[in-house]
């Protein structure tokens, strides 16, 4: 019966499908199930910035503490001692055996730790650039004195030298810095010492 | 308009994740630029006055009483060793007859850490130079001051004058730096095994000349 009145009904159209019919011709990409891109799962960074933060805090806080702090150099190397008193602010004078600095600023030049004969006076103890750099530090000093009350001038100076520095240097600093007007000498040196 | 609960799947996820590029951009700067300027070392400062050169001098009372006369206690430090001296006269070498002229503690030879010493020799250097620099950490036979022996000296001066409180350095003028701390160290204060440390001479005066 069906045969004769549905011609345009093709034959076979209850038979199962051809699977293969349905997917892609083969070669083509394979589609994926999901429509949705999937994401690379992100990397949780909680515990990575704990870590950074307080490593940073530390470092913050470690770097603030020490008023004077020594810069490392090749050539300074203040020798060891047992000292424990701490360092404070105040005017330095650094020693090496090739520079002289006041305030970390470069005041002359000397060689293997002995001063040019030009730039002494007064018997070979005076350093006359050192004498001007800190006379000019002193002035300064003086002047902030006048305008306020708490910061008085104390005469006290920070000398920090290089260990192979010759004794002959360091009495013509500490001569240089006693016509300058500087009483008080603190020497700083590493903790560590031998004992 | 409304759509059912199975058409709401396209929204896109309201919460956003923290950006956090800005704050790492910091930390991975910031950290390696303290960590750069940190110096792992510790300072401290020694007080020295030097009231024969300087111009004010210390403005401290003299505790003692007055009819004890200042020790004056004078090291002077030369590359043969240290030479004591107080306002009594020179003493003479520590073990020797009195009319040998050395320094009252001489140098002596012994066995140095290296350690603290690489890539120079330990004071007195003007003697040491002839042998090769510290490289590596192990014991050598160096020139070296006997700090030892100063530091019974000091003892010993310090039974004898027990409200002494000042020493003055003098040295010649090719001593190193590192040999006064060291002379500094020895005098400040002694710490004997099982004892507590005994303050000995911390008033340090520099003096330039020699004597």
């Amino acid at each position: 019966m069906s045969d004769e009145k549905n011609e345009s009904i093709p034959e076979g159209i209850n038979d199962l499908p051809d699977p293969e019919s349905f997917g892609a011709p083969s070669g083509a990409p394979k589609r994926k199930k999901r429509r949705k891109i999937e994401e690379p799962a992100a990397m949780s960074m909680n515990s990575l910035l704990d870590i950074l933060t307080i490593i940073l805090v530390f470092l913050l806080k470690s770097y603030s503490t020490d008023p004077v702090t020594l810069k490392a150099a090749e050539d300074l190397k203040p020798p060891f001692s047992s000292a424990q008193i701490k360092a404070e602010q105040s005017t330095t004078v650094t020693l090496t055996l090739n520079n002289l600095l006041v305030d970390d600023k470069p005041v002359i030049r000397i060689e293997q730790g002995v001063v040019g004969e030009g730039d002494t006076s007064s018997n070979g103890f005076l350093v006359d650039p050192l004498f001007q750099a800190l006379q000019e530090s002193v002035d300064h000093q003086k002047r902030v004195a006048s305008f306020n009350s708490s910061a008085e001038f104390t005469g006290i100076i920070t000398v920090i030298s290089d260990r192979h520095v010759p004794f002959k240097l360091l009495s013509q600093v500490m001569y240089t810095a006693g016509q300058a007007q500087f009483s008080k000498f603190k020497f700083m040196v590493v903790k560590g010492g031998q004992g | 308009m409304a759509k059912k609960p199975s058409q709401r799947r396209n929204f896109q996820d309201e919460e956003m994740e923290l950006n956090l590029t800005p704050m790492m951009n910091l930390i991975a700067i910031l950290i390696p630029a303290l960590l750069v300027s940190t110096v792992f070392v510790e300072i401290a400062v020694i007080n020295v006055s030097a009231p024969a050169i300087g111009t004010a001098p210390d403005a401290e009372p003299p505790k003692d009483k007055p009819d004890k006369p200042p020790l004056n206690l004078t090291v002077t430090v030369t590359d043969k060793g240290y030479t004591l001296a107080g306002s009594g006269g020179v003493l003479n070498t520590v073990g020797a007859d009195a009319e040998a002229k050395g320094p009252t503690i001489p140098i002596i030879q012994s066995q140095v850490d290296c350690q603290h010493y690489l890539g120079t020799w330990p004071p007195p250097r003007s003697k040491n130079r002839s042998q090769a620099k510290c490289e590596d950490v192990g014991p050598r036979t160096f020139w070296v001051y006997d700090r030892g022996a100063l530091t019974k000296k000091f003892l010993e001066l310090k039974d004898a004058f027990p409200e002494e409180t000042r020493m003055i350095i003098a040295a010649e003028e090719d001593i190193e730096f590192e040999a006064i701390i060291n002379v500094m160290d020895s005098g400040r204060e002694s710490k004997k095994e099982g004892d507590e440390a005994r303050e000995l001479f911390p008033e340090v005066v520099l003096s330039p000349g020699l004597s």
